[in-house]
């Protein structure tokens, strides 16, 4: 609330506001994006590594599924990462925290594309009682410019005993390009396969809005289920 | 969940308003122009804009995403090194495809009074 109101006398009491954007440093800023980020659902990193320095923090919510992520890049190829992820079956629900590496792999850059390739690996623990050690493993690939971009990801989780695994496909259009002080938006459409949740792939329509350093996505499966997605770069 | 909601409210507008719009210097007068390649979203300009300005030369940067042009300014009297500037890029995550600097204009020329005959010297 502190912060919402400094922001506020931006426009009302501009003395005031510098007065307050001293006092809110970046950190600050930082810290109370990380707290109201945990009690969020559902995130997916679309740049598991940034540039050196960089942070990000990603959230998804769906109504049975959660995942939220977040890398400090200490290069331009390497960040380290803490996730959690919630995915509720019928019968059982998997659930746990990670730490994990994000690896740039390969890159691209072309005059106005550009191609990655991520390797993730993770450890950590879940379970009902948070005591199961778990292994995570994903890759991601993608292709954009500026106004197309498609993207290939999987993840797998594994206790030792059992193994879940996912795929999602994205692909996405923007009608116009936008510089970094302009909304930029996009249509997204996403299959994604989970058959530890359903049998058959799952379509969803997103759109997705991109303004400076946030993007955020909203839009649902087939089935009218709700899917949000917040990402932060710092 | 209302607890839920209210905190992703609450996010969204801390986010969307930490995105401050600002005036920008005219590029034409640029003391250094990058063509960077690989610049494809705002995350791109993000990172390559902070890279930069951590040069103590670097005065002020301004990225133009639809032409992956990167004007720069520098403090007076000073300069950078091209490999410096293909270091940032780099470890921002991209790769630069060519600099282009403005000429340096000629040091003006002092300025002589016209001789009057006579001469004078400081006392001592």
């Amino acid at each position: 609330m502190i912060l919402d109101t400094l922001f506020l006398l931006k426009d009302v009491y501009p003395h005031g506001y510098a007065l307050g954007m001293n006092l809110a440093s970046r950190h600050l800023r930082l810290w109370v994006v990380v707290c109201l980020l945990s009690v969020l659902p559902t995130v997916a990193l679309s740049h598991p590594v940034t540039f050196e320095d960089g942070i990000a923090f990603s959230s998804v919510f769906r109504p049975n599924a959660v995942l939220v992520e977040s890398a400090y890049s200490t290069s331009a190829r390497f960040a380290l990462g803490l996730t959690y992820m919630r995915q509720e079956m019928d019968d059982e629900r998997l659930q746990g925290g990670f730490v994990n590496g994000n690896v740039l792999l390969y890159r691209r850059n072309a005059a106005a594309s550009q191609a990655n390739l991520y390797g993730i690996v993770g450890v950590g623990t879940g379970g009902d009682k948070w005591s199961d050690p778990l292994g995570l493993a994903a890759f991601q690939t993608d292709f954009e410019t500026s106004r197309f971009y498609t993207a290939w990801m999987g993840r797998a989780v594994t206790d030792g005993t059992s193994r879940w695994w996912q795929t999602t496909y994205r692909i996405g259009f923007a009608p116009y390009e936008a510089e970094f002080n302009e909304l930029q938006s996009w249509l997204v459409s996403q299959v994604s396969y989970m058959p530890h949740m359903a049998s058959t792939p799952n379509v969803s329509m997103l759109l997705r809005f991109f303004y400076r350093t946030v993007l955020w996505e909203i839009g649902g499966d087939l089935h009218g289920r709700p899917w949000i997605q917040l990402m932060v770069h710092y | 969940m209302n607890v839920k909601r209210l905190c992703f409210g609450f996010l969204f507008l801390i986010t969307g308003l930490t995105a401050w719009a600002h005036a920008e210097p005219k590029p034409a007068d640029a003391d250094v122009v990058l063509h960077v390649k690989g610049m494809v979203c705002s995350f791109c300009v993000q990172g390559v804009e902070k890279k930069l300005l951590e040069i103590d030369s670097v005065r002020k940067a301004v990225v133009k995403l639809k032409g992956r042009t990167v004007y720069l300014w520098l403090h007076a009297n000073k300069d950078v090194k091209d490999k410096t500037l293909t270091d940032a890029i780099e470890s921002a995550g991209y790769n630069i495809a060519s600099i282009e600097r403005r000429a340096l204009a000629a040091p003006p020329t002092p300025v002589v009074p016209p001789t009057s005959g006579t001469s004078s010297s400081k006392g001592s």
